[in-house]
């Protein structure tokens, strides 16, 4: 079905091609009916064998007769005696050697051998790994081999470092090499686990790691399989589940829990608990985008009288699934009308991981030698695209415009992924605004005139209370809107916004401005009829502006608003 | 310097405009002649065959041209003793045809014709200690296998006939250090098997695991100068990634980061002017399988003369949506 060439051919050709597929065709139903007839009759021998073999070899996916000679194997072992059975299951390996040379890509052949393996008495797994670097030799990528390769070393042990040593072999010699590096990161992180990130590596071998793939690309800058592999070193580790905030709302009588990410607290398995100056409350807790199973930000309403007024002040505490680690608490004093705790995104773990001194200077020397392979190779993509990654994970204050620089030049070189970059731009625009944020210690986040294509990390801006996106090229403001239970003043002006669907329920929204948008209709604008505290919205300039009797239709739509402005 | 770019180029006199009544007419007429040489030796995934062509005639608006009768007769006796369901008669039952053959049916709204039970029976016999599936009694293990339990089960109403739990930590054991999923824990990324956990996922429900910017920065960077996507890095484009990748992209909501227009460009450019029907790569022979893709990957661009297509289990949207399959994806 695949890379076969339409090829002109003369009419002679076309008929002497008919007349072998004719015959082809014949022995074909000739044989799969002997076949046929022989399994009906329960028959499990030699001949059908002979005659499955001789299908197999030719089409190889007819996946029934790689079950039928299994079944015929099995029964085998019943009848004969264990040096027959021997003999039969080496003469299979042989034929199973055969028809991988013709095609070593058939899913059902590399399965009947580890099946024909699997019921050997005495398997020679050294001789299976031999075949697998033949296999590998002729075709580095074939991952049906690597496949089986990794089933040989799971059934005979195999030691890691001989596997880890084997793709340094082939990293070191050969051009193809993305499942080589692949294998390399399953099994790095066996060899020398860093302790405390699961699944990660210990600093010591990364540092020559990061050495290792420099060389690759700095050989070959059009490898993409050293980047993609550069890339993953670079990232940081997967975060384990924190509580980042709780938020207290006493005029609500509100709780908000926000977790480092997506939990389903509704589970059987898994329950978050409350404790209002140490007394156990079980609350309905919600997901605060509606029907999700999965939020990072959970709510729930307190009883009438939890928080009075009485007391000078009074201790919130959430606790997770037990976990006396997985805990956060603040305190409401009186007179106050809310309270939180929350980490600080400039603690390293939230947008970049954490550097020792070797590592900042080795990847601070990376990145000149990185630049200066950019200048070498202008047109290269990847090489710019590291940089940045480099820059990020240095510095990302401090690189902030040459960020910005290297991405317009990135947008030249692949022009084809600008959407992804745009995007990627976007999400490290947004980390520095939020830095920036949290250095200041406001509740305030300016996001405005950043060319921002998408939103992130909403659910991280649970407390911010004035947010301003105007300027920008955002076409909606998502579910994940939801998060901002804090916002009271939204300026939206000048982008594309056509969708406000995540700004519903937000209860403490008073403010929205919207000029120069792209709300077509007043059902576009049905989500804000829930947020009861909006007082002020600001269409001018959209479409929407132009329809007939709009403001009596907005007036009914939205009552609690008091101020609509259309001109 | 260094490794050039593999892939193909697309000729000026490439067909640039869509041919559906070709399309349409090729499928029409595929596997009327029974004596046909490719026909035959693709018996062992007749099924398969069936539903592509039945989808692709579906989502063409020509469903009506295929024998509808005939079908349901076909796949009527593909049902085995054990409830699964083979490629075609004196074939053994597999996940993979199992799936085909309910997808059929609900097209046709005919699951009637098999024992819906005994489907559901067979799955679950074939879901492991580890969460994962195998294909068949013979024990080979997939995360294709994973998505075909799945999607079988969601097109019936029985999700809660398997350890859903279980079989979503399986899937997830199979993610890679580039965002990507292969066959099984430790196997190399692969679109092909991308689309099959993400789809796994999206029916789950358990999408918010992925990594939805990394695997999309994988995912787009299948596109090659000449715009067709290939399935893995350093391979040559192949139209039926433009459905592996794309429905993957859209299922995490990525799917503007491919450029649409040289990814459409390139699956015209598949067609074949003369038999219709798409071929995997402009100038080679077509098959009912790319056509189907083609077609599918234009559903997903936007392509207004053909339905939308539902990316998780590619078919005609308004399909899983007649018998209420709950399906969130990432936006």
């Amino acid at each position: 079905m695949h890379g076969r060439i339409k090829v002109k051919s003369t009419e002679e050709q076309k008929e002497q091609k008919a007349k072998e597929r004719a015959k082809k065709l014949q022995f074909y139903q000739a044989t799969t009916a002997a076949i046929s007839e022989k399994r009906k009759d329960h028959q499990f021998d030699q001949e059908v064998l002979e005659l499955t073999g001789q299908i197999l070899s030719v089409n190889p996916d007819y996946a029934t007769y790689w079950n039928l000679r299994r079944q015929i194997f099995l029964h085998f072992e019943h009848e004969k005696e264990p040096e027959e059975v021997k003999s039969i299951h080496q003469k299979e390996l042989f034929f199973l050697e055969t028809c991988l040379r013709v095609n070593p890509k058939s899913y059902g052949t590399w399965h009947h051998r580890c099946w024909v393996m699997d019921h050997m008495q005495e398997p020679d797994w050294k001789r299976e790994l031999e075949l697998c670097n033949k296999f590998l030799e002729y075709d580095e990528r074939n991952f049906h081999c690597w496949d089986y390769r990794r089933f040989v070393v799971q059934r005979s042990a195999v030691p890691v470092e001989e596997e880890l040593a084997y793709t340094s072999r082939l990293i070191s010699t050969n051009f193809s090499n993305y499942s080589s590096w692949h294998y390399r990161s399953t099994l790095l992180p066996i060899v020398h686990p860093d302790h405390k990130r699961q699944g990660r590596i210990s600093e010591k071998i990364l540092l020559k790691e990061y050495e290792l793939v420099q060389n690759a690309f700095f050989t070959d800058p059009n490898d993409q399989s050293a980047w993609f592999y550069y890339r993953w070193l670079l990232g940081r580790a997967d975060s384990l589940l924190k509580i980042n905030c709780l938020y207290v709302n006493r005029d609500q009588r509100r709780i908000l829990v926000c977790f480092s990410r997506p939990v389903n607290v509704l589970s059987k398995s898994s329950k978050l608990i409350l404790f209002v100056d140490q007394k156990l409350i079980l609350p309905e807790w919600r997901p605060v985008a509606g029907q999700k199973t999965y939020s990072c930000v959970w709510l729930c309403d307190l009883p009438e009288c939890t928080l009075d007024n009485g007391s000078l002040h009074q201790d919130i505490k959430v606790v997770w699934d037990g976990d006396d680690d997985l805990q956060k608490e603040c305190t409401i004093y009186k007179g106050k009308r809310e309270s939180w705790c929350r980490d600080s995104a400039t603690a390293e773990e939230l947008f970049r991981c954490q550097m020792s001194v070797e590592k900042s200077t080795q990847l601070q020397s990376e990145l000149e030698s990185c630049k200066q392979l950019q200048e070498l190779e202008p047109d290269n993509k990847w090489c710019l695209l590291t940089v940045i990654l480099l820059m990020r994970a240095l510095d990302p204050l401090g690189y902030e415009n040459e960020t910005l620089q290297y991405f317009k030049a990135l947008k030249v070189a692949d022009a084809m992924r600008t959407r992804y970059y745009n995007d990627l731009c976007s999400k490290f625009v947004i980390e520095n605004c939020i830095l920036k944020m949290e250095y200041a210690e406001v509740r305030v986040i300016d996001m405005s005139h950043k060319n921002l294509t998408r939103l992130c990390y909403l659910d991280q801006m649970v407390l911010v209370t004035h947010m301003n996106l105007s300027g920008n090229q955002l076409t909606c403001l998502p579910p994940s809107f939801l998060t901002m239970q804090c916002l009271e003043v939204l300026n939206a002006d000048d982008n594309s916004i056509e969708n406000v669907s995540g700004l519903s329920n937000l209860p403490q929204l008073e403010e929205v401005t919207l000029r120069n948008n792209c709300i077509q209709t007043p059902a576009d604008l049905q989500p804000l009829a829930s947020c009861l505290k909006l007082s002020f919205l600001d269409l001018k300039g959209n479409p929407v502006c132009n329809l007939p009797n709009i403001h009596s239709e907005l007036t009914l739509l939205l009552p609690q608003v008091k101020e609509i402005i259309l001109q | 310097m260094g490794t050039p770019v593999k892939d193909v180029v697309i000729k000026s006199d490439a067909p640039k405009t869509l041919l559906l009544e070709k399309h349409a007419d090729y499928i029409a007429s595929y596997g009327s002649k029974k004596d046909d040489y490719e026909y035959c030796m693709s018996e062992y995934l007749r099924m398969s065959g069936v539903y592509w062509g039945l989808t692709v005639m579906d989502l063409m608006g020509q469903l009506h041209r295929m024998n509808k009768d005939e079908i349901l007769e076909f796949v009527k006796p593909c049902q085995h003793e054990c409830g699964g369901i083979s490629a075609s008669i004196g074939h053994d039952p597999h996940l993979l045809y199992t799936l085909s053959a309910v997808q059929i049916l609900t097209l046709y709204n005919s699951l009637h014709v098999i024992d819906v039970d005994k489907v559901v029976e067979y799955v679950k016999s074939l879901q492991q200690p580890d969460g994962s599936f195998a294909g068949d009694q013979w024990g080979e293990i997939d995360t294709r296998f994973s998505f075909c339990a799945v999607a079988t089960l969601a097109l019936l109403g029985r999700l809660d006939a398997v350890d859903i739990d279980k079989a979503v930590e399986f899937v997830l054991s199979c993610m890679n250090f580039d965002g990507g999923f292969g066959c099984r824990p430790g196997s190399e990324s692969h679109a092909g098997q991308i689309y099959c956990c993400t789809g796994f996922l999206a029916i789950t429900g358990q999408l918010h695991q992925v990594n939805a910017d990394l695997l999309g920065w994988w995912l787009c960077e299948r596109q090659l100068p000449s715009g067709g996507l290939n399935g893995r890095p350093e391979k040559l484009p192949d139209v039926c990634y433009s459905w592996w990748v794309l429905a993957s992209l859209k299922i995490i909501g990525r799917l503007h980061w491919i450029d649409r227009e040289k990814l459409e460009h390139f699956i015209l450019a598949c067609q074949d002017e003369e038999t219709g029907g798409f071929a995997d790569r402009p100038g080679d022979m077509v098959d009912p399988f790319h056509t189907l893709f083609g077609i599918a990957g234009l559903s997903l661009l936007g392509n207004e003369q053909i339905k939308p297509v539902n990316p998780v289990f590619c078919m005609p949207e308004e399909v899983p949506r007649r018998i209420n399959v709950k399906l969130e994806l990432l936006n």
